[in-house]
Order: structure tokens, then C-alpha cells, then sequence
């Protein structure tokens, strides 16, 4: 069975040729072997009956000849006729028996050559032993008649040893015959399957490269008008029609890439045309409304636009975000960078929006160790804020509050917490968990918890949906685009992740994620750098007064020109000019001497990269090098890195962010004590600072309306102070602590919040202490608790006389 | 067959009869009995015109001439010889009376009579001494060395119409 399967499987991996070859002569060698011992049955079989019917006739022949001998008792006479016999070598023996059976004439052939092998004729016949034959002998036996009476008998006995022997050789001849026939039919069958196999073989060559290499120029010859010659036809035409297709495939895979990529850069202008504008009325309105010169009612307008503007630009920053997504064009980034440092940096920035509206946000991390992960830190900060985001927007009052677990919970678990809701009204949770998935993964789970308005069951699944909100009141009572989650559950599910709501309506909702990441050995350069931006080191060892540096400003955008140039001024800068294009720009660099470039990107007549690079290149002789810092308001991917390959030292992006524009020019430019900058800072917010008092509630009269609303977040900073504060110090200890800067840092930024200077200059102080020894941060420590304990005893009786 | 087994048992009778016989005649008397079965057997070799074997009578007649020493012996064979016709043993003493014969032995003190004998009468002359022949007859059995054999002479067969088969001739002395 086996073998039978093993010799099936070896003939159809057989090619065709040699399955033709095996066929032709399996065909011819079974029908001529047939043939040859049909055949040779035959002959043999009538061979034998020839020599019988022969044996038949002698022995008739011989019975008459010795009859008139055998009469006449003549031995003489009968022993000479059957002489006669010799002619036959084949005939052994002849026996001539009288009537009572005695041996009356013999004859022997004579067999000199072999021996005598015949005994001679028995002297009295026996009867039984007549019909003795074997297959080398014959018998015949005849009566012998003289004149109606029978006188005796003749036996005849023929040996067919020579009949065989020259059937033997026959037979060899024959399968000589066959065999040269075979040699015969392989040489035709050569022939012939080439008739057969060459086209087919010819074919699924260059069916095998075609597949292989997609080589249109393959062409099979057809050498037949049948079958095969059909199916090289339609080989033919096939790779024709595909080299057809593929050319159409190309070209319209070509038109369609230029057409995306057409697409691509549209959406980089439009988002650079787009912002431009609105980052200028931005930046211009806020300065408006943080000049002295307002009254009350032109301020609350001022802020309005302020608000509008700010939204306008969100919207457009979701519409632009969609559409990237649609077209595909957004790809994701796989650096290394710090979760924790994500969230710490959203909490920052989220904080003041939630303490704005009277909710507080909570972070929690369930996990003290959440390793580096692999990732897109702008995609995930995106999702964080965009939830993180809608939560406090949702949320009217409360707390908003972010948790990491060590474990993600499971889905029982969650389904009672969703319930349980333990958290005040009107907060937001953000829980966030990791599972490891394997050695080098891990899953993110976060959760963000708030106390909100809740999404009616029926609308779960559409909150997800693009342009769609739980409520069509929503939109009016809320604004937004109804993007944001749509925008939001994308980014993960192309991170690989899920994203998903519990909600109940009035109790609140909570939205979760969890999203699978590498662990990440090292944080990329980038994020480092990010890291590292907090602890910025001038750059040169004698920095330059604001007062006395020289600025170059290369902007061609006037409202963008304006807006810079109040910043600067409001910094302290006293020398600033402005040329508006790369080439003016260029040509005044030469002219004068400048301490410090801030180059737009942007901008007609030489961008900025351009032009900085001519700059660069100049002062190869000169040997100067002058900063130059870069402004782009592009988002696009790989900006930064065309800035620092450029030539530009640093940059910053629009909308320019006075703190952050600071932050860089103090590498290079030294400023006047922090009190005036700040004064300026926060100047609508400080109207009724008074100095002795350690704490002002001028932010939070900004951002309240009522009395009550301000309770809360005074509450709330409270609350998250006593919080920091325990914290920071479980980390006064010896030695490099990142904790220790993150928690002076959020104590720092709720300090500023309240208007308490002190506090925050002491916590400004105690962040910059990343490496220090347990006694330096125990020292400011107790400076820090001693202050927080005044501001919050201030604070506390501010509250009772509202 | 039964012939054979019967001429058989006639020899071994013959053979006791003669057992205290000197050797000579017993010789003697095996030649006769082998001659008077040849007599018979010339009936199975020789063709006579038509109308002489079997005769008017349906009858094949051996006769013979003058004295012989057969005995009964021919008549016991005639008897017993198995054939499509019957055969009868007729004495004659005249050469005359031989036209009812078809097989004549001539004892050998006859054969200056057989002269007398017309041609075409279709009589076989046997005889069993040298001069039968000279004389017109047609076989002679010649004893030689304790063997019978024939001396055939065709042209007195010719003579007589006979016809002497040619397997009888085989075996025979032929004179022309």
C-alpha cells in the first residue's frame, strides 16, 4: 500500500516528458510482451500438435512398410524400412511388436552426441507403460494391418528436446525483438513528447518566471496549433492584458500617490493658513486683555474673542486632525518616551481648565513602575487630553481625578466600580493600569472617571461616531465639534488598542483605553530633551540683558509681528526689529550685528530654513555664531528636525507661549528678577495683590462666577496640596529623584493658581533640586510646609468672609 | 490377432507332437508350417484379375499339385484364416484342373507339367525347390539357414495376369 503510494507520489513528481516517455513504453511494453507469450503459447502448443499429427502420419508410413516384412517374418526387411526413420533425428526410438507382442524389428536413433539416452525397445510390449508421455516425449502407437487382419503393432516415440531447445531460442529471439522494439518506441517516445511536453514544459518556465520576477517581456513561442498552442495563446495574452493592467495599476497607484501627496501638502498649508491668523488673534487678544488699559466690560469682551478664537482653533485642529486620519497620511512615531512624564505634563496643563469650571483632577497611578514605552507621545497625549478634556467638560462641578493601577482591572471589577462611583460629584478619575503582556510588552490601561452629565445607554456606541454627540442640546450647551472622541478612538485602534464607555446618565461616565506598547530600553532624544527643558542651562557663559540684546525678528505675517513684538517688549527686550521675508532678513544680519535671531519658517522671498543656512554659512567666516531660534506654527512631522538640520539652534511653536519662548532665550539672554516678568505675567490676575498677604485670588476670580465655585477650588487645591505635600516628603532622600522635582512641580503649579509667590518661588527652588542631598531637600521641605500652612490659614479665611 | 495367437498355438502343438523328433526334422517341420501360412498370406500380396479371387463360388482355392508334406495343416489355416471370403484347399493331380485354382503349390516332381499350364489363366505357381522357376512358376520359397524367403520372378506373373504387391516385392529376391 505504501509502496504503492510512495511509486503514485514518485510519477507525479515525475516531469511531463519522462511521464510521457514511462507511458509510451509501460503501453508499448505490455502490449508487446502480450503479444509474445500469447503468441509463444501458441506456437508452442501448435508445434506440439504438428509434431503429434506428424508422429501420426510416420507412424501410419512405418506400420505399412513393415507390414509385408512383418507377414513374411523378415526382421532383415522390417529393421531396414524403419532405418528409413533416421531421416527425423527427433524420432528416438521405433518398435515393431508381432501379434503376441514380442519385439519383432527395433530401431534406436543414434544419439552418439548426447549418449545413449534412449533404452532400447522393450522385448515384450507392455501395455501400461504405452502412454508414458512427459513434455520432452511423444508416443505414438499404431496397429499394423495386412489385408484386414492386425499382425502387430509399431510404437513410435519422438523426442521433442530439439523442438524445445529451438523454441527456446526462438523465445530469446523474440524478447531480443521485444527489447529492440522498446529501444525502438523510447526513441520515438523522445520524439514525441517533446511534441507534447517541450510547449508545456516551455510554458510553465516561463509561467514560473513570470510569477517569480513579474517580467512582462516573457513571451512563450507557440510551436502548435493545438491545445497547448491555445494555451500558449492565452499565456501570451494574459501576460499582455496584465502587463496592461499593471501599467494602468502603476499609473493610477501614481496619479493617486501625487494626488495624496497633493492632498498632504494642501492640508499643511491650509493648517498653516489656518493658524497663522488665529494665532495671531489668539496671542493679540490675550495681550489685550492682559493690558492695564481695559475696563471691566471691554475685558469680559476681549476674553470672549479670546475663548472664541481658542475654540476656532480647536475645531480646526480636530477637522485637520480627521481629515489626516482619513486620508492615511498620519503615521505613527515608535519613540521611546515616559508615560508618566505624559500624564504629569497633561495634568498641568489640564489642571487650570478643571479648577477654572470648580472640578478637580485627580491622577492616581496604581503602579509605581511603569517602564519607558515605545510609542507616539503627541498621539497618546492627544487621546489622554481629548478625554481628559471632555470629562471636565461634561463635568460641572466636582473633582476629576487620574488613578494608575499596577494591574489593568478586570471586567468584572470594573463593571461594579462603574457603579460604585465613590468619587464626589462632579469628578474626573483617570485610572490607569498596565498588564505585561509579555517580557517585552505591556498594556497600558487608563481610565477617565468623571462625574458628569452620563451618556444615555442608546447613544454609547454613536459617541464614538464622527460628528456626534449624546445630544443634539449638547452641542448648544457644550460646543465642540463632535470630533473629538471620533479622532480619539482612531488614534488608538491605529496604536492597536481599544478604547470603550461605561456610563450612567447623571451618575457620570467613564471612558477607558487600554493599549499595548514595547517597553522601551532608553527615551528618544527628543523626549530627553522635552525632560530636560525644565532644567534648560545657558548656553554661553555671558549671557546678555534682555534690556541690551540685540533681536532680529524675521516674520512676514503682521498680526504674528505685533504679537512678538509686545512679548518681547513685555520681557524686557528693548532692541528688536523686525524684517518681514528670509531675504530682508539676510541683508540686514549683514548689516548689523545681532545677539539673537528668532526666524519664522514660513516666509516669502527665502523661508527661513533658507536663510538661516546663508547665515550659517557667512559666519563660517566670521567665526561668530549667533542663535537663532525658530518659530514654525507647522505641526507637521520632521519640522524640528529641518530646523535643527538648518542650522537653527532652538524652537519654539505657535502660538507662542510667552513661558516656553522665555524658557529657550534664557540660554542665552539673562532677565530681570522674576518678580517684574511675573508681575507682567499675571498682571490681570494681580490687580489687588497685595504683598503681605501670602496667597491672591485673583486667577480664581478670573475663572469663577460665584462665590461658591471659588470655595471648591480652593477646595480643591487643598485638598491636592495636603496630597503633594505627603508625597514630597516620603522623597526626601539622598540622591538623583524625579518624584521629588514632579511633586514640587504640581505643588508649584497649584501655588501659582492661588496667587501664593512664595510658596511658589520655594517650590520653584525645591524642583531645581533634581539631585541633592536628603538634608539640602529636607531643609526646603520644612521652608515649603511652613509656607503652605500660612497660605492655606489665609486661604481658609478668605473663603469664610465670601 | 486371433490368427496369429491360433498359428501360435498350432506351432506349439506342432511342436509337441514333434517333441521327440530328432532336431532335423523338427527344422523340418517349422519350415513346413511357416510355408503353409505363406501360402495363405500370397492371397493378402497379389492381385488377380477380376472375377479369380474370390472366384465364381465366392470362394479364394489354394491347391495343390502332386504329393505334398503339408499334411492337414492347409485345411486347419483355411478354416480358421478370418477374410472377406472363404478359402478352401483343393488337391488336383492334373495341371489341368488348376483353372478352379487361384494359389497352386507344385510339389516339385510336377514342374515339368506346369509347362502345360496356359498364360492369363491367372494361377499363382508357388514352389519350394530352385528349379520352380525355370519351370514357369512364379514364387519360390527358399529355405535358407532356418528362414523362409521368396524368390519372386515377375515375368511369369506377368504372364499369368497376377499382380505381386510391391511391399511383397520389398521383401522378396525379384528376378525379371
Amino acid at each position: 500500500m505504501s509502496d504503492k503510494k510512495t511509486l503514485f507520489s514518485f510519477f507525479s513528481h515525475l516531469p511531463i516528458r519522462y511521464k510521457l516517455i514511462v507511458i509510451i513504453l509501460g503501453i508499448t511494453f505490455a502490449a508487446l510482451l502480450t503479444a509474445m507469450i500469447v503468441g509463444s503459447i501458441g506456437n508452442y502448443l501448435i508445434l506440439r500438435a504438428e509434431k503429434q499429427e506428424q508422429m501420426g502420419i510416420m507412424a501410419d508410413f512405418t506400420a505399412k512398410n513393415v507390414a509385408s516384412a512383418l507377414d513374411f517374418l523378415d526382421q532383415q526387411a522390417a529393421e531396414e524400412s524403419l532405418q528409413a526413420l533416421a531421416f527425423d533425428s527427433s524420432i528416438a526410438k521405433a518398435c515393431v511388436y508381432d501379434s503376441n507382442n514380442h519385439l519383432f524389428a527395433s530401431y534406436t536413433a543414434d544419439s552418439g552426441k548426447e549418449g545413449n539416452a534412449y533404452k532400447p525397445c522393450d522385448t515384450v510390449h507392455n501395455e501400461k507403460e504405452r502412454h508414458n508421455e512427459t513434455l520432452n516425449v511423444l508416443w505414438a502407437d499404431l496397429p499394423i494391418k495386412s489385408g484386414g487382419n492386425t499382425i502387430g503393432e509399431v510404437e513410435l516415440i519422438y523426442d521433442l528436446t530439439g523442438s524445445h531447445i529451438k523454441f527456446f531460442w526462438i523465445t530469446v529471439m523474440n524478447l531480443v525483438i521485444l527489447l529492440g522494439a522498446l529501444l525502438i518506441a523510447y526513441i520515438i517516445a523522445n520524439i514525441v513528447q517533446r511534441i507534447i511536453s517541450q510547449p508545456v514544459t516551455e510554458l510553465a518556465n516561463a509561467a514560473h518566471k513570470f510569477a517569480g520576477r513579474e517580467d512582462f517581456s516573457i513571451h512563450v513561442e507557440k510551436t502548435t496549433e493545438d491545445e497547448l498552442g491555445h494555451m500558449v495563446d492565452a499565456f501570451n495574452r494574459m501576460v499582455q492584458k496584465m502587463k496592461e493592467r499593471d501599467q494602468i495599476i502603476v499609473k493610477a497607484r501614481e496619479d493617486a500617490l501625487s494626488a495624496s501627496k497633493m492632498k498632504s501638502e494642501f492640508l499643511a498649508n491650509m493648517s498653516h493658513e489656518l493658524r497663522t491668523p488665529l494665532n495671531s488673534i489668539i496671542g493679540m487678544t490675550r495681550m489685550i486683555i492682559e493690558s492695564d488699559s481695559l475696563d471691566r466690560e471691554n475685558r469680559d469682551m476681549g476674553k470672549t474673542v479670546y475663548k472664541s478664537a481658542t475654540n476656532l482653533l480647536d475645531i480646526v485642529n480636530d477637522i485637520l486632525d480627521i481629515s489626516k486620519i482619513e486620508a492615511g497620511s498620519i503615521v505613527l512615531e515608535k519613540i521611546g518616551f515616559d508615560f508618566k512624564d505624559t500624564i504629569a505634563g497633561l495634568v498641568e496643563v489640564m489642571a487650570p481648565l478643571a479648577s477654572a469650571k470648580g472640578v478637580s483632577l485627580k491622577y492616581q497611578f496604581k503602579t509605581d513602575d511603569i517602564p519607558y514605552i515605545k510609542g507616539d507621545p503627541l498621539r497618546v497625549n492627544r487621546i489622554l487630553t481629548n478625554l481628559v478634556s471632555n470629562a471636565v467638560k461634561y463635568t460641572n462641578a466636582g473633582e476629576v481625578g487620574i488613578t494608575v493601577h499596577r494591574n489593568s482591572i478586570s471586567e468584572e471589577e470594573r463593571k461594579v466600580e462603574a457603579l460604585k462611583y465613590d468619587g464626589e460629584k462632579g469628578s474626573v478619575d483617570v485610572v490607569i493600569g498596565t498588564t505585561p503582556v509579555a517580557s517585552n510588552k505591556i498594556e497600558i490601561y487608563c481610565e477617565v472617571k468623571d462625574t458628569g452629565i452620563g451618556i444615555p445607554e442608546d447613544k454609547l456606541e454613536a459617541v464614538f461616531e464622527k460628528f456626534t454627540q449624546a445630544d443634539v442640546s449638547t452641542t448648544r450647551k457644550f460646543g465642540g465639534t463632535g470630533l473629538g472622541l471620533a479622532i480619539t478612538r482612531e488614534l488608538v485602534e491605529m496604536m492597536g488598542g481599544k478604547i470603550g464607555v461605561r456610563s450612567k446618565v447623571g451618575v457620570g461616565s467613564t471612558f477607558w483605553f487600554r493599549i499595548p506598547f514595547d517597553v522601551a530600553d532608553q527615551l528618544d532624544v527628543q523626549e530627553q530633551k522635552k525632560k530636560e527643558k525644565k532644567k534648560r542651562t545657558p548656553k554661553t557663559v555671558s549671557r546678555i540683558e534682555a534690556g541690551k540684546a540685540r533681536i532680529l525678528i524675521a516674520e512676514d505675517h503682521l498680526l504674528n509681528q505685533d504679537f512678538i513684538q509686545r512679548l518681547l517688549k513685555r520681557m524686557g527686550f528693548k532692541h528688536c526689529e523686525i524684517q518681514e521675508n528670509g531675504k530682508l532678513a539676510l541683508e540686514a544680519y549683514r548689516e548689523k550685528d545681532y545677539d539673537l535671531v528668532l526666524m519664522d519658517c514660513h516666509m516669502p522671498d527665502k523661508n527661513g530654513y533658507e536663510a538661516t543656512r546663508e547665515i550659517r554659512k557667512h559666519e563660517k567666516q566670521t567665526g561668530r555664531h549667533t542663535p537663532i531660534i525658530a518659530m514654525t506654527a507647522d505641526a507637521m512631522k520632521g519640522t524640528q528636525e529641518k530646523c535643527i538640520e538648518a542650522g537653527m539652534d532652538e524652537y519654539v511653536t505657535k502660538p507662542i507661549d510667552s513661558d516656553e519662548l522665555k524658557d529657550v532665550l534664557s540660554q542665552w539672554i539673562t532677565f530681570e528678577e522674576d518678580e517684574g516678568e511675573k508681575k507682567q505675567e499675571h498682571q490681570i490676575i494681580q490687580n489687588d495683590k497685595d504683598h503681605d498677604v501670602p496667597a491672591s485670588l485673583g486667577i480664581l476670580k478670573e475663572y469663577t462666577d460665584t462665590p461658591e465655585e471659588m470655595k471648591e477650588l480652593i477646595d480643591v487645591f487643598i485638598q491636592q496640596s495636603d496630597e503633594n505635600l505627603s508625597h514630597l516628603e516620603k522623597f526626601v532622600i539622598d540622591g538623583e529623584c524625579q518624584e521629588w522635582m514632579e511633586e514640587s512641580h504640581k505643588l508649584k503649579g497649584g501655588a501659582g493658581m492661588v496667587g501664593a509667590e512664595k510658596l511658589r518661588d520655594l517650590c520653584a527652588q525645591a524642583q531645581n533640586m533634581i539631585n541633592a542631598t536628603a538634608k539640602d531637600r529636607n531643609a526646603i521641605f520644612t521652608a515649603i510646609k511652613s509656607e503652605y500652612e500660612q497660605v492655606k490659614a489665609y486661604l481658609l479665611q478668605k473663603v469664610e468672609e465670601y | 490377432m486371433r490368427t496369429c495367437a491360433f498359428l501360435f498355438l498350432v506351432a506349439a502343438t506342432l511342436l509337441g507332437t514333434f517333441l521327440f523328433c530328432p532336431q532335423t526334422a523338427f527344422a523340418q517341420d517349422k519350415a513346413r508350417q511357416v510355408k503353409s501360412v505363406f501360402l495363405f498370406k500370397f492371397f493378402d500380396y497379389v492381385t488377380w484379375p477380376s472375377g479369380y479371387v474370390p472366384g465364381v463360388s465366392g470362394e479364394a482355392v489354394l491347391c495343390t499339385l502332386g504329393s505334398h508334406d503339408f499334411g492337414n495343416m492347409l485345411e486347419y489355416i483355411a478354416d480358421r484364416k478370418s477374410s472377406d471370403f472363404r478359402f478352401r484347399v483343393k488337391s488336383i493331380n492334373n495341371i489341368s484342373e488348376s483353372k478352379a485354382c487361384n494359389i497352386l503349390f507344385v510339389n516339385s516332381g510336377k514342374y515339368a507339367d506346369i509347362r502345360a499350364l496356359q498364360e492369363n489363366s491367372g494361377v499363382l505357381i508357388v514352389g519350394d525347390k530352385h528349379n520352380i522357376l525355370e519351370s514357369g512358376g512364379v514364387i519360390q520359397m527358399k529355405e535358407d539357414g532356418g528362414k523362409i524367403g521368396l524368390i519372386v520372378d515377375l515375368q511369369h506373373a506377368r504372364k499369368q495376369n497376377l499382380k505381386i504387391s510391391s511391399r511383397l516385392l520389398d521383401i522378396a529376391e525379384v528376378r525379371k
